[in-house]
Order: structure tokens, then C-alpha cells, then sequence
């Protein structure tokens, strides 16, 4: 999977695509398919969507990215709401020269997909919505905990939260693997994120998207559940919901065949 | 011979980067110069000397010069640890007075932040490490170890150190390019983890990337620059070490660099206006205070407290917010001149300390506890 910077709103951002690599300053060929543009959730990064951006390559021109702050795009702060990132995204895709694209995104890069079809509706040809909410349930402990982290009053245990009790028991290695992921991203930067997830509520909103519209949740996922997933599905019209077994808030790395049999079927499907 | 007031700081630049895993150590030097020369008004074509340390192993300089496709008549790369840009300003002084080079370029970056090259223990190329290796000595407990001789000496509180570190944070919250700009409480360190006993996490710098430039050139070349001059009033530097066994762990080099420095610049405590102290840990700030006459040993713990290291309190430190809270990518030196720089031409904002006329920049390099190096410079505008 090829890496390159580019350079989007003064931040160099760190992209993951499928094809040739390509000279510096020189934009990668994304003219395969249906470009799709996958966007990670809260103190994650581009690289969780590797068996992603391997399959759907196949035929199609994904391409993933580290938000600002996170993995190894520069910026030590993240951004503040999920609609700035959802216009850093619009700006992500003007570098890329990408005019429209389906926006698939996980949890929190899910919030950022909605807000972005909101606000830019031209540019999406349809949304692949993956183990996200309309509105998030954060706690306020999970915040503390976290601000805590951040502060460095407290260590980040090791912990399984999130994943499917089958995961933890047949495949452990996806969660270590998810931990390594995670801790590439500043705490300051993943606190930043939670603040800014627990702020979003698109219920009311998410009725005035009419582009074709996929919605997966895992059916173990206890944070964003099947029916939060559900509100969604009832909320975009025509939307389509499939709940993938043994998986919990992670199933790109928990059932990746599922999952990405899911995805392909519907890019396929789009006219 | 006196070097006092016969060169000057010209051009000074602290690259805004604290995380850049797009640019390597030589672009974020360059981009550094390239600032500095702005700051200046001078062109690359006018740069005749280098000094540098800390990238691309012992021989990066070498490699520097082919980067910025410099031919130099002066180089110097002494390498010393953090402190290595205060050493290099005083060697290019005397460079400058000597006619070895007109404008020598002190030039620093690292991206360690974003590519940590591996392990922060102390460093495995130093022959005397292999007989203190084994028993566990890193850098962090090194300084640990002189935290908990002090304590134990003369009562200093984890209170105390925690002040620094508050007041650094402080400061960076004034200063839009500090990495942590949120403010602390004591009590915000107290709780912080243990990194080593009796340091918390919030007692230790960060680790950030960066890089800054400054340029040295002749008094009377400095009086036509776009900026007003920093003249470097006196030097001195040194090294401490286990003296064979004999060592007083609290007497640091800054002991004897800093009592050369005031000598040569014929200044005394009273006229510095700001101070800039390498803070790679609280404890740090506080033995070289002590170790700088700034007050008696084992006085620096009661020194610190009630604001008195505050940019508007009586000795004004690190007023950028330190490498505790502002920038410090393993190597802190380049930052004290340029903050002292900026706060001598009066360029500080919300955080300018008032009337300044005389700083005092002094760094150490390697461990306390172990082996260090230290320079001491005065800095003024008359």
C-alpha cells in the first residue's frame, strides 16, 4: 500500500492508496472505478483501513488519510468539530483533484461523512457509513479518563473495549494490532476527539441527505450499536443496513470479508 | 583580550514546527537559515561560517554544508549535548573577532518527535557509559538522582519544582507556537505519573520536533542590519564530571562557565533582566540557578516559588514556555538564544518582559548526575 504527503490547509497529510507511486508533488492515478475516500474515526488513522484500501483496489481507486494531528500527518492539535473536519475533508479532496467520490467512514469518520454530505452534497456520490451514530453516546468518565491520560495523570491501560467477545477469543492479534494503531495519535489529540464527537447530533439534519447511502454496524458493538445504525437507515431515505456478526465496533479489522464483501456489492451496484 | 561588545546576535529564527514527519533534520535547518537570513537582511551568499551538532552523526556537518551547497571558511561542530549552540556562539564570536569568518550561521533541526531513532537511555557512544549502563543510569534518573541528593540535603519540595514547571506553562500559554499551552496547577505536577522517582511526567520537557538559526557577525557589520543588534557581552563554558570519584554531584558546570561569563561581560546579577535556563527537567532550573549565583546553594527550592521566575516577576526565565512546555527536540540550546534574542529586541507580545536590556542564556548538555557540559553567555542591547 503506497504512502505519500500531500499538502492540504498547511498540514502535511499522509494519504494510503492502491496503484503506482508517483513522483513528489505528482497526484496518484485515482481514475479506477469509483473513487472512494475513507476517513478513520476518533484518535485512529489511515492505516487501519489497509485491508480496505487492498480489496476495494481491486477494482476500485480507494484512498485513505491521516487527519490532521493523527498518525503521521503533521499538526499537534487535532481539529475541533466534525465540521471542520468535515470541510478539511472537501479540501483534502480539491488537493487530490477528486470532485466526487463515496465517502466511507468509521465511528467519528462516519459524523464527519454525514457532515460532509451536508455540507458539500455535490461531492459525494454516495456514503458508506461503518459503526457510527447520529448521535454518539460518550460518557462524561470516558472523557475524564481520557483527559487524564492526556494531562499524563494516568496511564492508558491495555483493554478490549469495543470488540467482539469472539474477536478476543479466536483473533486476538486485530486487537493488538488496533492498540498499536491508537497509540500512533497524540492523547491530547484522541481527547480532542471525543470532545468533539460528543457534540454531534445529526438526527435531524441526516433527513436532507437523498445520496444512496450503506450503513454497517457490528452486531456486538456496544458504543455504536445496530440501533443507532438503525435511527440512521430510518433517517436517510433508501439507505441500506447490514449487521455483520462476531464483529464489534471494529469489524474493517474484526471481519474484513464481510465487511468488504459489503462495500464492494454496493460500489458495484451504484449507477 | 575582551570579546565583550565585539560581536552580535543579527538574525535569529525558531522554526514553528513541533511535529513535521513530512521534512527531515536538514530541511528544517535550512528553512531555519533561510529565516534567520531574513531576519537579518542578508543572503546566503554572506554566510561564511557554520556551526551545528546533534544531525547526521559526528560528520553531519559535512553532509550540512553539501545540503545547503556551502563552501565555508569556518566550521565548528562541537558537539556537547543540548548546550552545543551556546558553545558554538561564543566559539563563532571569537571566529568573527579573529577574522576566520564574518557571519557565521549557528543552525539546528531534528525531527525526533515524529522519528524517534530509538532508545532515551544515556547514549550507548559514550566509553564511560558502559560501567554505569549495567546498574540502570538513563538520562531521566541521572537527573532524578540529583533531584533526590538535593531533597535530601536541603528539604527541597516536590512543591517547589512543581512551581517551575506551572510557570513554564504559563509562559507557553503567551506563546502561540509552545506545543502545551493549556495552564497547570502544582497540583496539575503532583499528580502527574512518577517518570522517575521524585519526578512526575509533568517535572520532565517534552519531546518535540524543531529547529532555529542564529547568526553572529562583527559589532560593526551587525549596526547595518534590518534588526537592532544583540551583543554577546561574555562567554564562558565548561565541563563536570565524576572527578575521579571526588564528584559533588550539586556543583554543576554552570558553577564555573557562569562566574567566567559575568567576569567577562563585567556584569553583576542585579543587571540581568531575563534569564533563558535549559529546562530539560524542574530540577535542572533550580541547581543551575544555584550553581549561577542567582542564589546560595540549597536556597534554589524557596527561590522559585511566589512568582519570581514569572515573566513580570523579578527574574523573568524561559519565557517561551521552556522545553518543559514549548519545544524541545533533544536539544534545547538553540531555543535560549533565540528567545532571548527576541525578547532583547522587545518582540515578546503578551509575554515581554519589561525594560530588557540584559539576558542570560545558559545551557547544559549530557547529564547531571553523570557527565555534562555547560555555557553560560550574557547577552545585551548596549
Amino acid at each position: 500500500m503506497p504512502t505519500k504527503y500531500v499538502q492540504v490547509k498547511g498540514y502535511a497529510t499522509q494519504i494510503y492508496y492502491r496503484g503506482k507511486t508517483t513522483l513528489p508533488d505528482v497526484i496518484p492515478d485515482f481514475s479506477r472505478g469509483r473513487t472512494i475516500a475513507l476517513i478513520h474515526g476518533a484518535g485512529s488513522n489511515g492505516h487501519t483501513f489497509h485491508r480496505q484500501v487492498e480489496a476495494l483496489g481491486e477494482k476500485h481507486s480507494p484512498v485513505a488519510l491521516d487527519l490532521p494531528g493523527h498518525g503521521r500527518s503533521s499538526g499537534v492539535e487535532g481539529l475541533t468539530t466534525v465540521g471542520d473536519y468535515a470541510d478539511f475533508i472537501a479540501a483534502w479532496l480539491d488537493t487530490l483533484k477528486i470532485k466526487s467520490a463515496v465517502i466511507l467512514g468509521h465511528s467519528m469518520g462516519g459524523a464527519i461523512a454525514m457532515e460532509f454530505a451536508l455540507r458539500h452534497p455535490a461531492r459525494v456520490d454516495a456514503l458508506v457509513l461503518s459503526s457510527t451514530a447520529a448521535k454518539f453516546n460518550v460518557t462524561q468518565e470516558r472523557i475524564d479518563a481520557l483527559r487524564a491520560v492526556s494531562m499524563g495523570r494516568t496511564t492508558q491501560a491495555f483493554n478490549t473495549d469495543g470488540y467482539s467477545p469472539k474477536t478476543i477469543k479466536d483473533n486476538f492479534d486485530v486487537v493488538r494490532e488496533g492498540w498499536m494503531e491508537q497509540i500512533k495519535t497524540d492523547p491530547r489529540v484522541r481527547y480532542g476527539d471525543i470532545v468533539a464527537c460528543s457534540k454531534v447530533d445529526l438526527r435531524e439534519a441526516i433527513a436532507k441527505i437523498d445520496q444512496p447511502a450503506l450503513v454497517l454496524a457490528g452486531k456486538d458493538d456496544q458504543g455504536t450499536t445496530v440501533d443507532d445504525a438503525e435511527l440512521i437507515v430510518s433517517r436517510i431515505k433508501g439507505a441500506k443496513l447490514e449487521v455483520i456478526a462476531d464483529a464489534g465496533h471494529y469489524s474493517t479489522r474484526e471481519q474484513p470479508a464481510q465487511f468488504n464483501a459489503a462495500v464492494q456489492q454496493f460500489v458495484d451496484g451504484l449507477k | 583580550m575582551s570579546l565583550k561588545h565585539k560581536t552580535a546576535i543579527v538574525g535569529a529564527y525558531e522554526h514553528p514546527a513541533r511535529f513535521a514527519p513530512d521534512k527531515t533534520a536538514f530541511q528544517i535547518a535550512a528553512e531555519s537559515l533561510r529565516g534567520a537570513l531574513d531576519d537579518a537582511g542578508l543572503t546566503i551568499k554572506d554566510v561564511d561560517g557554520i556551526a551545528s551538532s546533534g544531525m547526521a552523526g559526528g560528520m553531519g556537518i559535512i553532509s550540512l554544508c553539501d545540503y545547503l551547497n556551502l563552501q565555508p571558511n569556518y566550521i565548528d561542530s562541537t558537539s556537547v549535548g543540548g548546550a552545543s549552540f551556546l558553545f558554538h556562539v561564543a566559539h563563532a564570536a571569537a571566529a568573527v573577532n579573529a577574522g576566520l569568518c564574518n557571519v557565521c550561521a549557528v543552525v539546528f533541526g531534528s525531527t525526533v518527535a515524529s522519528r524517534p531513532a530509538g532508545g532515551m537511555g544515556a547514549g550507548g557512544a559514550d566509553p564511560c557509559d558502559q560501567y554505569e549502563v549495567p546498574f540502570g543510569v538513563t538520562t531521566v534518573n541521572a537527573y532524578a538522582m540529583i533531584a533526590q541528593r538535593h531533597m535530601h540535603d536541603y528539604g527541597t519540595t516536590p512543591e517547589q519544582l512543581a512551581e517551575i514547571a506551572v510557570t513554564m506553562r504559563l509562559h507557553a500559554s503567551m506563546n502561540p507556537a509552545a506545543k502545551y499551552r493549556e495552564p497547570i496547577t502544582i497540583d496539575d505536577v503532583l499528580k502527574s505519573r512518577y517518570i522517575a522517582t521524585p519526578l512526575h511526567l509533568l517535572d520532565c520537557c517534552i519531546i518535540s520536533d524543531g529547529g532555529g538559526c542564529v547568526l553572529v557577525t562583527s559589532e560593526e557589520r551587525a549596526r547595518s542590519m534590518k534588526k537592532k543588534p544583540v551583543y554577546l557581552l561574555g562567554a564562558g563554558e565548561t565541563a563536570r564530571h565524576t572527578s575521579a570519584g571526588h564528584r559533588d554531584f550539586l556543583e554543576l558546570a554552570a558553577y564555573q562557565s557562569g562566574k567566567l561569563a559575568f567576569e567577562r561581560a563585567g556584569v553583576t546579577h542585579k543587571d540581568i533582566d531575563m534569564a533563558m535556563i535549559y529546562d530539560s527537567f524542574t530540577i535542572t532550573v533550580l541547581t543551575q540557578l544555584e550553581n549561577l549565583g542567582f542564589c546560595k546553594r540549597g536556597e534554589g527550592g524557596a527561590f522559585v516559588q511566589g512568582g519570581r521566575l514569572r515573566f513580570d516577576g523579578e527574574l523573568p526565565l524561559n519565557t517561551d514556555g521552556g522545553g518543559l512546555s514549548s519545544c524541545h527536540p533533544m536539544m534545547r540550546g538553540m531555543f535560549l538564544l533565540i528567545e532571548a534574542t527576541r525578547q532583547l529586541r522587545g518582540e515578546c507580545g503578551a509575554r515581554q518582559v519589561k525594560d530588557c536590556k540584559t539576558a542570560l542564556c545558559h545551557g547544559t548538555g549530557g547529564a547531571l548526575g553523570t557527565r555534562h557540559s555547560g555555557a553560560t553567555l550574557v547577552l545585551g542591547t548596549e
